[in-house]
C-alpha cells in the first residue's frame, strides 16, 4: 500500500520532469555496498524488496535505473546502523541518501545536516510566565520549523492558560479559544524539557533515543520501532508519536533539515521537540523563541557564564516542574 | 541425525493428528480458523493505515494489546504452579496436567509477543531488537529484559515438553538429569517474567499509578489466580471431552492453589485501595477515574465493578470450597475469577496508568473495532496453537501416537 | 542441582527455591539502582565560570539583519552588548527639518494635519506623564530625561529606564527582551521600543494565532 503511495506520486510528478541526473558518488548505489553482519538479514528480504520493486516498475514512468538506484537507495536506508554508532563516513552516507531520495520523489533539493555538538555548549532554556500572553505564535512557527503532521495537527508546544492564584495543571486549560491574555490568567508553555536524566532514554529498548553532548535528546527516526514506552516514561508529555503516515504539503515543506532534528518523519516513529537541532547547532534560536512576540522565551549556552540564560538562572526565581522526579529538566520557569 | 528425524516424524505425526478429531473439533477448529483471518485483516488494515485505526491516542498510547500482553504474561507464568510440584517435588498427582500447563505457557507466550508486535509502531525494524544485529538497551530498559526473559521462557517451555514428549514417543521414560535442572530453572523464569513485566510498569516515575512496589507482587498473585483457573477450566474440558482423565486429586490441588492466590490478591488490592483513598493525594487521582470516574467520564467504571465483583465472588466461592471440600461451583469460580483478573490486570491497570496524562488531561480510551478484532485474533491463534499442542501430547502420554522405526 | 534438591526433601528445596528467587529478585532490582548519585545540570552549571571561546567558524554564518541598522554598543554588566540603531528606523529623521516654529504655528500650517498629532498617549497616568515629560520642543532631535538631559534617539533604553528600572535590569542582564539573530554571541538584543510603542506601550489582547491543543483522535472516526 505504502509502495503504491509512492509510486503514485512519483507517476504524477515524474512523468512531466526530466528524471534527475544520477549522481553515483557519495553514496553506495545497491546492495552489496558493505559487507556487515548484517548481510544474511539482507539476503533474507532481497526476495522481499525485488518483489516491490516489481511491483512498482509496472506503473513507473522513471527510467529503469532510476528505479534501481531508488530501490538501492531504500536498501541501504533500511539495514544501516543507528545513527548513534555510525561512523561520520556513515553519517554522511545516509544523509545524502536521504537527500538524493527526496529529490527523486518529488524533483526538489532539500539539505540534510549531520553536523554535531559543539564543545563547552549545553542547551538551556528559561520561560517567563510573567511575559508569555497565551498569543501560540510560537506553536505555529515550531510546526513549519519541524514539518509536523499537519493531517493529525501535531504540535511539540502546549500553552496551558492558569488562573491566577494556582499552578494546577488538572485545572489549568490548554483549549483555550478566546482573545488573550484573558482577565485574571496567565499562561506556561511546555514541551520537551531536555532532561539531564531523561527517563525516555533509559526506558527505549533499542537505544533509539538519547542525549547529545549539547544535552539535546533525540531519536533516531530510522531505528525506533515505536513501541512508546518512552511515552510512558515521561512525566511532561514531551513526546509524540505518528499514528499514521504524516502529511506535509510539498510546498510547505521546510527544507533546511537535520538528520536528528526537522527532517521528514514516517508512520510508527516517536518524534519530539530537538530545540530546533538545524537552527541551534547553527547558533540560531528555536523558532519558537524567535517567533515570541513578547520575549517570553529564552535560549542559550548555560556553560557560558556571560548568556542571558545564565543571568536568568543567577538573578531570578527559577523553577522546574515535578522537580521531585529528579528528571534534572533544563527548562526553567521564571517571573519578573 | 536420528533425534531429527525422528522430530520430523513426530511433527508429521502431530498435524496428521491435528487434522483428525470429532465434529465438534472441527467446528471448534474451523470457528478458530474464521477468528484469526478476522485479526489477520484486521491487522492487515491496521499495517496500512498506522496505529491510527486504533483507538490509542497521545494521551493513552497503550490499549488493549499491551493490557492483553500484560494479563497473558501472568498465564504464562502459571505452568509453574503445575510444574514446580510435578518435577521438583516429586508430586505425581499433577503429572497428567503438567504437560497441558506447559503447552498452555507456550501458547500464552506465543500470544503475548504477538500482541508486542501488532502493538509496535514499525513492526518490520524489530530486528533492531535482536541482540548482535541491532542495538539492545541492556540492562538499562525493562522492555529489554522483558524480551530475554519472554523468549527464554518460551524455549524452555518448548524444549522441557519436546524432551518428555519426544522420549515417550519413543517408548522411552525421560531421563531426570535432563529435565529436572530445565524445570527448575523455568520455576525461577516464571516469577522473573512476571517480577520483570510488573518493573516494565513500575519503573516508571511519570505514572504514580503504577509506580508502585506492590505492583510485583499483585501481579504474581493474580497470576498464580487466573493461570491455574484456566488451567483447571481446560482440565475440565478435557475431561469432558477426551478419553485422557484427570484425576480429581488434581483438580482439588490446583484448586487450593487458585484459593490462596485469590485470597493474597484481595488483600493486596484492599492495601492499594486503602492507599489511594484513606488520604487521597494527587497521585490517587488514576485510581478515583477507575473506580468512581473523573470529570464525568467514568469509561471504566462498570468494568472495575465487574471485575471487583467477580473477584470477590470467586474468592468466596473457592473459600467456601476449601472449608466444605465440596468443589461444587469450581469451574464456575474459575471462570468468573479468570475474568476478573483479565478486566483487572489488563485495562484495569494499564489504561488507568495514562488517566490523568501528564498534564492531568482526561481523554477516555475506548478500543475500535479493527483493534478487537486483532485482539480476537490472536485469542483465537493462541486457542489454535494451544489445542494442537495438547492434542498431539495427550495422544502421546496415552501411547496413541508412537514412534515407528520403519518409516 | 535439582537432583540434589530432590534427595535432600521437599522442605529443603522449597527453602532453596525461595532464596533462589529472592537473589534473582535483589538482583534484578540492584541492576536498575544508577541513577542516584549523577551531576545535576546546576552543579555542571557552577563549575562554568570561564568565558567561552566560541570557535565561530563551525557555525554557519547567520544572516544579516532584515532591518538596515548600524549597531549601537552598549555596556552592560561586565560585557557589553549590540543594540540595533533606532535613528536609523525613522524616515523623518532629524526631527529639526520639520520642527522649526513652534507646534501651535506647526499646526496652523498644514491645516490641522500633521505627521504625529493624532498620536494618543497610553503611557502611565496623565498626571505623570505627557508628551513633554520625554520630548523637548526646543531639541526635537533627541529626547529629555526628567533632568532635562538630552539623550540619543538610539539610547531611548536610558529614557525608559528612568521609571522601569527593574525592567531596565532585567534588560540588561537578558531576561526581559528579546535577542535579534541567535543565541551564540555577539549579543544583540532589541530595545525597549523595538517590541514596545512608546506611547502605548502595553501589549494588546487579540485571538491566539491557531487553537492549542492537537486534534486528538476521537473513537468515532
Amino acid at each position: 500500500m505504502k509502495e503504491n503511495n509512492s509510486c503514485g506520486h512519483n507517476c504524477s510528478c515524474g512523468g512531466n520532469q526530466e528524471p534527475a541526473p544520477i549522481n553515483d558518488t557519495g553514496f553506495s548505489q545497491t546492495g552489496d555496498a558493505k559487507t556487515s553482519r548484517r548481510g544474511a538479514l539482507k539476503k533474507l528480504t532481497l526476495g522481499l524488496l525485488t518483489g516491490a520493486g516489481m511491483a512498482s516498475t509496472s506503473c513507473s514512468v522513471v527510467g529503469d535505473d532510476d528505479l534501481k538506484e531508488k530501490n538501492g537507495l531504500k536498501w541501504d536506508e533500511f539495514f544501516k546502523e543507528n545513527y548513534r554508532v555510525m561512523t561520520d563516513k556513515e553519517r554522511n552516507d545516509t544523509v545524502t541518501r536521504l537527500e538524493r531520495l527526496y529529490e527523486m520523489n518529488t524533483g526538489k533539493k532539500i539539505s540534510v545536516s549531520s553536523k554535531g555538538a559543539t564543545d563547552n555548549v549545553l542547551y538551556g532554556y528559561a520561560f517567563n510566565i510573567s511575559k508569555c500572553q497565551g498569543y501560540m505564535d510560537c506553536v505555529n512557527a515550531c510546526v513549519e520549523e519541524n514539518n509536523q503532521d499537519r493531517s493529525t495537527e501535531m504540535q511539540y508546544i502546549r500553552i496551558h492558560e492558569h488562573k491566577n492564584g494556582q499552578i494546577n495543571f488538572e485545572l489549568a486549560k490548554d483549549d483555550y479559544y478566546h482573545e488573550v491574555p484573558a482577565e485574571g490568567h496567565f499562561y506556561m508553555g511546555t514541551q520537551c524539557f531536555h532532561c539531564e536524566n531523561p527517563p525516555c532514554v533509559d526506558v527505549c529498548p533499542v537505544k533509539a533515543t538519547w542525549k547529545e553532548e549539547d544535552g539535546i535528546v533525540v531519536i533516531d527516526y530510522d531505528w525506533c520501532i515505536g513501541c512508546r514506552y518512552c511515552m510512558a516514561a515521561c512525566p511532561y508529555d514531551g513526546r509524540r508519536f505518528n499514528w499514521q503516515q504524516p502529511q506535509v504539503p510539498e510546498e510547505e515543506v521546510n527544507k533546511d533539515q537535520h538528520y536528528l532534528g526537522n527532517r521528514l518523519r514516517k508512520n510508527g516513529v516517536m518524534e519530539k521537540c530537538t530545540f530546533c537541532i538545524q537552527r541551534s547547532r547553527n547558533g540560531k534560536n528555536p523558532a519558537c523563541v524567535e517567533a515570541c512576540p513578547t520575549g517570553a522565551r529564552i535560549f542559550g549556552n548555560i556553560l557560558d557564564p556571560n548568556s542571558e540564560i545564565r543571568w536568568v538562572l543567577e538573578n531570578k526565581k527559577v523553577f522546574r516542574l515535578k522537580e521531585d522526579l529528579g528528571t534534572e529538566p533544563k527548562f526553567w520557569y521564571f517571573m519578573d | 541425525m536420528n533425534q531429527l528425524k525422528i522430530f520430523r516424524s513426530l511433527a508429521k505425526d502431530s498435524i496428521s493428528n491435528a487434522m483428525q478429531g470429532s465434529r465438534s473439533y472441527h467446528v471448534w477448529m474451523g470457528v478458530l480458523t474464521f477468528f484469526m483471518l478476522l485479526g489477520a485483516y484486521c491487522y492487515y488494515q491496521q499495517l496500512t493505515e498506522g496505529l491510527v485505526v486504533t483507538g490509542m491516542h497521545d494521551n493513552v498510547s497503550w490499549g488493549l494489546y499491551i493490557s492483553n500482553f500484560t494479563f497473558l504474561v501472568g498465564v504464562a507464568a502459571a505452568a509453574v504452579m503445575l510444574v514446580m510440584p510435578t518435577y521438583v517435588l516429586k508430586d505425581v498427582d499433577f503429572s497428567k496436567a503438567v504437560l497441558i500447563g506447559e503447552g498452555l505457557a507456550v501458547a500464552a507466550l506465543i500470544m503475548c509477543l504477538a500482541f508486542v508486535t501488532v502493538d509496535l509502531g514499525g513492526p518490520g525494524r524489530a530486528w533492531h531488537l535482536i541482540p548482535g544485529i541491532g542495538l539492545f538497551n541492556f540492562p538499562q530498559s525493562m522492555l529489554a529484559w522483558d524480551v530475554i526473559v519472554l523468549n527464554g521462557y518460551l524455549f524452555i517451555n518448548i524444549t522441557i515438553p519436546l524432551y518428555i514428549l519426544m522420549s515417550r514417543y519413543q517408548n522411552r521414560e525421560p531421563n531426570k538429569k535432563f529435565y529436572i535442572p530445565g524445570a527448575m530453572i523455568s520455576v525461577f523464569w516464571a516469577v522473573g517474567i512476571h517480577m520483570v513485566t510488573a518493573f516494565l510498569y513500575a519503573g516508571l516515575p511519570a505514572r504514580p499509578f503504577w509506580n508502585s512496589s506492590l505492583l510485583g507482587p499483585r501481579f504474581l498473585a493474580s497470576a498464580f489466580a487466573a493461570g491455574p483457573a484456566l488451567i483447571i477450566i481446560i482440565l475440565e474440558v478435557i475431561n469432558r471431552y477426551t478419553d485422557y482423565k484427570i484425576a480429581d486429586k488434581s483438580f482439588a490441588k490446583l484448586a487450593v492453589v487458585v484459593t490462596v492466590a485469590a485470597q493474597v490478591n484481595l488483600i493486596m488490592l484492599i492495601s492499594e485501595l486503602f492507599k489511594e483513598f484513606y488520604a487521597q493525594t494527587h497521585h490517587s487521582l488514576s485510581a478515583v477515574y477507575l473506580f468512581f470516574g473523573l470529570h464525568g467520564k467514568t469509561g471504566l467504571v462498570p468494568w472495575t465493578y465487574a471485575s471487583l465483583i467477580l473477584n470477590v465472588a470467586a474468592t468466596a466461592i473457592l473459600t467456601m470450597h476449601l472449608i466444605l471440600k465440596s468443589y461444587r461451583w469450581l469451574t464456575v469460580a474459575c471462570v468468573f475469577l479468570f475474568i476478573g483478573i483479565w478486566i483487572e490486570k489488563g485495562m484495569g491497570l494499564i489504561i488507568p496508568g495514562f488517566i490523568p496524562g501528564s498534564w492531568g488531561d482526561i481523554v477516555e480510551y475506548v478500543p475500535t473495532w479493527i483493534e478487537i478484532g486483532v485482539t480476537i485474533g490472536i485469542w483465537a491463534m493462541g486457542a489454535f496453537i494451544f489445542t494442537i499442542l495438547a492434542k498431539s501430547a495427550i495422544s502421546i502420554e496415552m501411547g496413541e501416537m508412537r514412534y515407528k522405526k520403519s518409516e | 542441582m535439582g537432583a540434589k534438591v530432590n534427595r535432600r526433601g521437599r522442605r529443603d528445596g522449597m527453602r532453596k527455591v525461595a532464596f533462589s528467587i529472592a537473589v534473582a529478585l535483589v538482583s534484578i532490582t540492584l541492576w536498575n539502582c544508577s541513577g542516584g548519585h549523577k551531576e545535576s545540570n546546576l552543579d555542571l552549571i557552577a563549575k562554568h565560570q570561564n568565558t567561552i571561546a566560541y570557535d565561530f567558524d563551525s557555525f554557519e554564518r547567520l544572516e544579516d539583519l532584515e532591518i538596515a541598522t548600524v549597531l549601537t554598543k552598549i555596556q552592560a554588566r561586565d560585557s557589553q552588548f549590540l543594540i540595533p540603531s533606532r535613528i536609523q528606523q525613522m524616515t523623518k529623521f532629524p526631527c529639526s527639518n520639520c520642527h522649526t516654529k513652534s507646534v501651535e504655528e506647526l499646526k496652523k500650517l498644514n491645516n490641522g494635519v500633521s505627521a504625529h498629532l493624532n498620536i494618543q498617549l497610553a503611557h502611565a497616568h496623565p498626571v505623570s506623564m505627557n508628551c513633554m515629560t520625554c520630548h523637548n520642543m526646543d531639541k526635537p532631535d533627541v529626547l529629555t530625561s526628567l533632568t532635562k538631559t538630552s539623550i540619543s534617539f538610539d539610547q531611548s533604553y536610558q529614557q525608559c529606564a528612568q521609571c522601569h528600572s527593574t525592567q531596565f535590569k532585567d534588560w540588561e542582564g537578558g531576561a526581559h527582551g528579546k535577542r535579534l539573530r541567535g543565541w551564540l554571541p555577539p549579543r544583540i538584543s532589541q530595545t525597549c521600543v523595538g517590541c514596545h510603542n512608546a506611547h502605548k506601550p502595553a501589549f494588546e489582547k487579540r485571538w491566539p494565532s491557531r487553537l492549542n491543543t492537537e486534534k486528538i483522535k476521537t473513537q468515532n472516526h
